[in-house]
Formats: structure tokens, C-alpha cells, sequence
């Protein structure tokens, strides 16, 4: 033949375009992790999948102790609970509770956020405000706990 | 998301679109999927109350006193009783969360027992637990 090794006819042409608008990790030297960060999948998904699931499950024997915890103090004075706070295993029960069921709410609201927001630049900002208010709620409920078993 | 082609945004555009939600019959699955979700979000309000009864805690004797009488009042109780809901379903629909997690009761008639039984334990364990506080 003439030599041609290959023919660039409109048929591979039409083939290689249509594989570079896909989002191949080979259609692009760009890193795929960009491209899917954000979308709760690329390195953090697991985690938070499994975060979800373990406090899950401190939660449901946590919350059902503090439910009767409640009923236990129901009459109680205000010196009542404080002693109540100091009394045992309360205080690590309290704080188990608290942080747990924050972040189990902090991990649900992700979702809820992730899933119902299209635009993503309002997502992430959406996203950056619940983790810095969840956090900032964290140090204030901790900030309480220490402010009644201390005294003044 | 950068997509590959022009997009316009269903808020932009007055295609008319197929009617869904008026629709589709609501079925034990997809009602029990979103009140997990809504319950899940009452919660995070209630962790809000919480937040509140330990400031009122921290405030001394008078902020204490302030908080309990607020959750005796009609307001309190009506949101301590959602809470309480909330608390029960998402608990019961959460263990059959985990149970679906660990591999079982995909099945469809596992799915509707399983479904039914968490109505059940959340109505009995939320009326025993209000009718013990009276």
C-alpha cells in the first residue's frame, strides 16, 4: 500500500470526540478526583457512611438512657440537678449523648443539603454554614455542661 | 457539577413536566423513607431544645425555673410529644436501617412487615411513655 498506517476518516474522528466529552479518567488530564469532589463519593464517602452508622448505634441505647433519665428527674430542684449532673456515670452519659446525636444530626443534614440544593456553589456555602454552626453548637452545649458541674 | 452540555435549570425554563407526586399512590415504603427524614430534621430541632434546657441549667436557679415552665406549658408539652414521636420512629425505622445495612429483609413482604411493625412500636412505646408521665 502507500505506507498510511491508519486512516483518519471522519468514523475515528467521530469516535474520539465523543470519547473526550465523556468523563474517562482518560478523556482528560485533568485529576477525576476534582471532578467528583463535592459529590460526597471521593475519599470522605465511606467515612461518613460509617460515621452515620456508629453513632447510630451509641445513639439508640444513649437516647433511650436519657429518656428515662428524664422521667427520673422530673419534680427536681435546681441544686437536684446539678448534683444529678455529678452523680456516677450522668456526666459522660450527657456528653456521650450530646456529641453523639450532633453529629448523627450534623451527618443527616449534609444529606438533606447534598440532595436538595442544585446549584453548587450555594451547596458548598450551604454545606460550610452547617459545619461551622454544628461545630459552634458543640462548644456551646460543652461550654453549658462545664458551666453546671463546676461551681462558682 | 460542570456539565459536558447547556443545561437549562427547571426554575428557568416552562416545560411542562409529567405529574409525580400528585399522582403516585403513597405506599408504605416512600411514606416511611420521608418521615425517616422528617423525623430525622425534628430531631435536630429537639437538639436545639436540649441546647436550650442545659443554658437554662447553666444559668442558675431563675433560668431554670424560667425552662420549666416553659415545657409545662402547652407549647412545651405539644413539642416534647413531637420529639417524642420523632424519637421513637427514627429510632425503630434506624434498627430496620441497620437491619437492611446488615443484608436482611429485602425482600417485599419482609419490607411491608417490617414497615408496619415500626408504626406499631412507634404508636404503642409514644403512648406509653406520654401516658406515664401523667
Amino acid at each position: 500500500m502507500d505506507g498510511s498506517f491508519f486512516h483518519l476518516n471522519i468514523n475515528t474522528i467521530n469516535l474520539v470526540f465523543n470519547f473526550l466529552m465523556t468523563n474517562h479518567p482518560l478523556s482528560s488530564f485533568r485529576n477525576i478526583a476534582v471532578k467528583v469532589r463535592g459529590n460526597g463519593i471521593a475519599r470522605e464517602g465511606v467515612h461518613e457512611w460509617l460515621a452515620q452508622r456508629l453513632t447510630a448505634i451509641a445513639l439508640a441505647p444513649l437516647g433511650l438512657w436519657f429518656l428515662s433519665q428524664c422521667f427520673y428527674f422530673q419534680g427536681f430542684s435546681h441544686k437536684n440537678m446539678v448534683l444529678w449532673f455529678s452523680d456516677g456515670l450522668n456526666l459522660a452519659g450527657i456528653l456521650a449523648f450530646f456529641s453523639a446525636a450532633l453529629y448523627h444530626g450534623f451527618l443527616g443534614l449534609k444529606i438533606i443539603i447534598e440532595d436538595y440544593v442544585p446549584c453548587a456553589a450555594y451547596r458548598q456555602a450551604c454545606l460550610i454554614f452547617l459545619k461551622l454552626g454544628c461545630g459552634g453548637l458543640f462548644i456551646l452545649g460543652f461550654s453549658f455542661i462545664l458551666k453546671i458541674i463546676i461551681p462558682k | 457539577m460542570k456539565l459536558r452540555y447547556p443545561v437549562t435549570p427547571p426554575s428557568a425554563s416552562n416545560r411542562p413536566l409529567s405529574p409525580h407526586l400528585q399522582i403516585y399512590k403513597p405506599q408504605i415504603t416512600s411514606v416511611l423513607s420521608i418521615l425517616h427524614r422528617f423525623t430525622g430534621m425534628g430531631l435536630c430541632a429537639g437538639m436545639g431544645f436540649f441546647i436550650y434546657w442545659l443554658s437554662s441549667l447553666a444559668g442558675g436557679e431563675t433560668s431554670y425555673g424560667e425552662s420549666c415552665d416553659f415545657f409545662s406549658s402547652f407549647l412545651g408539652m405539644a413539642s416534647f410529644f413531637c420529639i417524642l414521636f420523632s424519637f421513637f420512629y427514627h429510632l425503630a425505622n434506624g434498627l430496620r436501617h441497620l437491619m437492611w445495612d446488615s443484608g436482611h429483609g429485602y425482600g417485599l413482604t419482609s419490607v411491608h412487615k417490617t414497615g408496619w411493625m415500626v408504626l406499631f412500636f412507634t404508636l404503642i412505646l409514644t403512648l406509653s411513655t406520654w401516658f406515664l408521665i401523667f
